[in-house]
């Protein structure tokens, strides 16, 4: 079974087809959303998902969240963002961000693992099935870098990443498999920490990315870290005490903006009461309206207009030829955002799948479509970025262009500028910029083993493949003596082969951890459910037993309820089965009295 | 038949089944996908199975890149064992390849016209048409001097020669297409080409200082 996984900004999600169907495994709390949070707490514990965002606000500097907006990138990239954020980085974080915890620093991927791990676990014992590959998305305006990172966050989790699919395109697919899509479709995926816009073409069950566009640092995050800071001013107003003087209260602050975006998202108006000590009442009272808190935001969701606009463009479209406009992600709840949308794409848009859920949906349908279980279906996506070279002078020289259909290759011819060099450096860039410095880069290769011939006279062919993942791969053939020079690859988001390698083994650690800690959840709430169970038959079958016998059963349950308190999983296990035992009387006891109640007539 | 491709050349043996066969995509005997040959100059409108034509019927194109797509992409041979999925992906490549030079107009003229001229030297790029230098010098000063009105004026005056360009464009593409004198064809739809390439270049010069 090849499982289906949305790992988001703010929340993840795993899913399969069942019998065509689309079916999401549900975690521990009953909910198809896993948090996308990881806390470690003080005494060793590792906690993924519910249970970890349930205990956030108690511990704010060992809880790791979104991510997902560090995956693949330098902390000079996201310096503007993480002056709100509660936990620590390493100093060593200039090209890849590492976070922070107690002595121990964890990078993006890593946590993005310790995520998948539990969306893997969540489906093998739903299903009964193991499960070790994988369709994983991501934001259609990831870079190569962000792809591989997540790619690789998938390998420490113990997945084959069979497929990475762009979420927008994702989402799509699971609209057509409910209402059989067709014509020009926009889908508009605003997420935590994401921003996307894709135009596909969707007709004869291919659908056909025609353009995409999106920012990869805008998201409901922002609009929370913008209304904290206004929150923050108001409580300045009213208390004379500023908040912001301190990281952990604004950071407790931005939880609760997030709350309040929520509840405004319904209604108009909210008495906002928080607490602090630091305050001189105590506390403060205000009340932020929705038309309030739009003033805030709207800045930020106007950001998103310019890439819809470049997105039609590079379609070739105008709005009116647009069929539908498809709403995806949890931030496409604020009325703001529908507003804007609407207004750019002159109609009503459409949400009537869980905006939450679209994503997860359509990665299990394009599982299906890999498994071979779907052959009326194909997907045909785009790179979203144009991939260059530096040349001469720190120009960028284009070789495959953006919004251009994958798989696909180009090539390039290059040669020597010294006599007997034997390798060649080349500096692969992706963006739509000019110069090489307003470029991300992508990787430097060092094509070596080249024959030592005069300069000029080697030729290289270089063949650049993006392939169905987005990801670039690279080919050399020295085309005179029919050499395939070897290919050096350093992705410029910089881990060593031995840093890579402690991942790999420390993540097989952690899968046993994981194990013992999922074993010991699933019988604690068998335990639950069992105490439940025999405390509803106890109300009819106490008439029925001896006095001793009920003694013995209430010990029993005593005995099951003070084991689950504790993390012994073979105990809770033990007193599971004894209970059964000491309950199996009063059961046969229950059933026979039914039977001769139906046999008499008389209801149950 | 959406795929009809066959070597004109020679017969290779397929890697599964050991069976000659003549089919350059698919086995004859068993329709396992086969290596793209890299060296064979297989036309773009080879892999679409399409006739060699100018003027294209857009619909048709899409369904022939849709139809192929769905029996060539690398997600239909996931599960296949090596080498397949590696055929898959050259084949895919060279079909998006091909739809993306076919469905764009000025990249479908220009692949056509270099099949029969060779490349185009370098010179023949530089000079101006006569009849245009005179429009496109004037545009240059509007546009340092910067004043919108007389600039949006121009702008219709050439969006006008370039309605008669592509008009233009159709007749010699038909020209082209009905033979049989492929060389002289070609020849006048390069310099076409080229005085399209300038009237283009135009409205954008003007397109971008106007909404500035």
């Amino acid at each position: 079974m090849i499982i289906g996984i949305d790992l988001g900004t703010t929340n993840s999600l795993v899913g399969t087809l069942d019998k065509g169907r689309p079916k999401l495994f549900k975690g521990e709390d009953g909910s198809s959303l896993v948090p996308s949070v990881v806390e470690f707490t003080e005494s060793g514990e590792t906690r993924v998902g519910a249970l970890a965002k349930q205990s956030q606000k108690d511990n704010l500097k060992r809880t790791i969240y979104s991510a997902k907006r560090f995956m693949g990138r330098g902390l000079s990239d996201v310096k503007d963002w993480i002056k709100l954020l509660p936990f620590d980085f390493s100093e060593s974080s200039e090209q890849m961000v590492r976070f922070k915890v107690g002595q121990r620093s964890y990078t993006p991927m890593e946590i993005g693992a310790m995520v998948l791990r539990k969306l893997k676990s969540m489906a093998e014992s739903e299903s009964g099935q193991t499960v070790d590959k994988a369709v994983i998305t991501v934001p259609a305006y990831f870079n190569d870098a962000q792809r591989q990172a997540t790619k690789f966050a998938g390998e420490l989790a113990g997945l084959e990443v069979v497929r990475i699919v762009n979420e927008p395109t994702a989402a799509c697919l699971a609209y057509g498999l409910d209402k059989k899509a067709f014509g020009n479709i926009a889908v508009f995926d605003l997420g935590g920490g994401t921003f996307d816009i894709s135009i596909l073409r969707v007709a004869d069950g291919v659908f056909e990315v025609l353009a995409t566009n999106g920012n990869t640092a805008l998201g409901g995050d922002d609009f929370d870290h913008a209304i904290a800071q206004e929150l923050a001013n108001k409580i300045v107003e009213q208390s004379g005490w500023d908040p912001k003087t301190d990281t952990q209260v604004m950071a407790g602050i931005v939880l609760e903006a997030e709350s309040l975006k929520r509840k405004l998202s319904d209604i108009e108006s909210v008495q906002w009461r928080w607490m602090n000590p630091s305050l001189p009442k105590g506390q403060v009272e205000i009340l932020i309206t929705r038309t309030e808190i739009e003033t805030w935001i709207r800045p930020i969701v106007e950001k998103a207009k310019e890439p819809c606009l470049q997105c039609l463009k590079d379609a070739g479209l105008k709005p009116h030829q647009i069929t539908d406009a498809i709403l995806v992600g949890g931030s496409t709840r604020v009325p703001l955002v529908r507003k804007l949308v609407q207004e750019i794409f002159r109609r009503e848009p459409i949400c009537t799948l869980n905006p939450d859920e679209v994503v997860a949906i359509g990665a299990a349908v394009q599982a299906n479509i890999l498994s071979g279980q779907i052959s009326g279906m194909l997907l045909l996506d785009v790179i979203p970025l144009s991939l260059g070279i530096e040349t001469m002078g720190g120009v960028v020289g284009k070789i495959i262009h953006r919004n251009s259909t994958i798989p696909i290759s180009a090539s390039e011819t290059f040669t020597t500028y010294v006599d007997g060099q034997t390798s060649v450096d080349i500096h692969i860039l992706q963006g739509e910029r000019e110069l090489v410095k307003d470029n991300r880069s992508l990787s430097r290769f060092q094509l070596r083993g080249l024959p030592p011939l005069p300069a000029g006279i080697p030729k290289i062919e270089v063949e650049f493949i993006i392939d169905a993942n987005g990801i670039l791969n690279v080919k050399a053939t020295e085309i005179r003596t029919s050499t395939t020079a070897s290919i050096c690859v350093n992705p410029s988001y910089g881990l060593t082969d031995s840093e890579v390698e402690k991942m790999l083994f420390d993540s097989f650690e952690n899968a046993e951890s994981d194990f013992e800690e999922r074993f010991l959840i699933e019988a604690r709430v068998e335990a639950d459910s069992l105490i439940r169970a025999t405390q509803k038959s106890l109300l009819k079958g106490k008439e029925l037993v001896s006095q001793e016998e009920f003694l013995q059963i209430e010990k029993a349950v005593e005995s099951l309820q003070t084991s689950v308190t504790g993390r012994d999983r073979k105990l809770i296990k033990e007193k599971i089965e004894a209970l059964g035992e000491t309950t199996k009387h009063m059961a046969e006891l229950i059933l026979n009295q039914a039977v001769q109640e139906a046999l008499q007539g008389k209801k149950i | 038949m959406v795929v009809a491709l066959h070597s004109q050349s020679k017969k290779i043996k397929c890697w599964k089944c050991s069976q000659e066969t003549t089919s350059l995509i698919f086995c004859d005997r068993c329709h396992s996908i086969q290596d793209y040959r890299v060296g064979t100059s297989i036309s773009h409108y080879e892999v679409l199975n399409l006739p060699e034509t100018l003027i294209i019927d857009e619909n048709k194109l899409r369904h022939q890149f849709y139809e192929l797509s769905k029996k060539l992409h690398p997600d239909r041979f996931v599960n296949e064992n090596h080498p397949a999925p590696q055929y898959a992906l050259r084949w895919t490549t060279a079909l998006n390849r091909a739809y993306q030079t076919l469905k764009n107009r000025e990249e479908r003229t220009q692949y056509l016209v270099e099949k029969y001229l060779g490349a185009s030297p370098q010179a023949a790029k530089a000079a101006i048409p006569t009849d245009l230098a005179e429009a496109y010098f004037e545009v240059q000063d509007l546009l340092s001097e910067g004043h919108t009105e007389p600039l949006l004026k121009f702008r219709s005056e050439i969006e006008n020669q370039m309605e008669e360009s592509q008009a233009r464009w159709n007749e010699l593409a038909q020209m082209f297409d009905q033979g049989p004198n492929k060389i002289q064809a070609a020849e006048s739809l390069r310099k076409h080409e080229n005085r399209e390439k300038y009237i283009r270049s135009m409205l954008s010069d003007i397109e971008r200082k106007v909404t500035s």
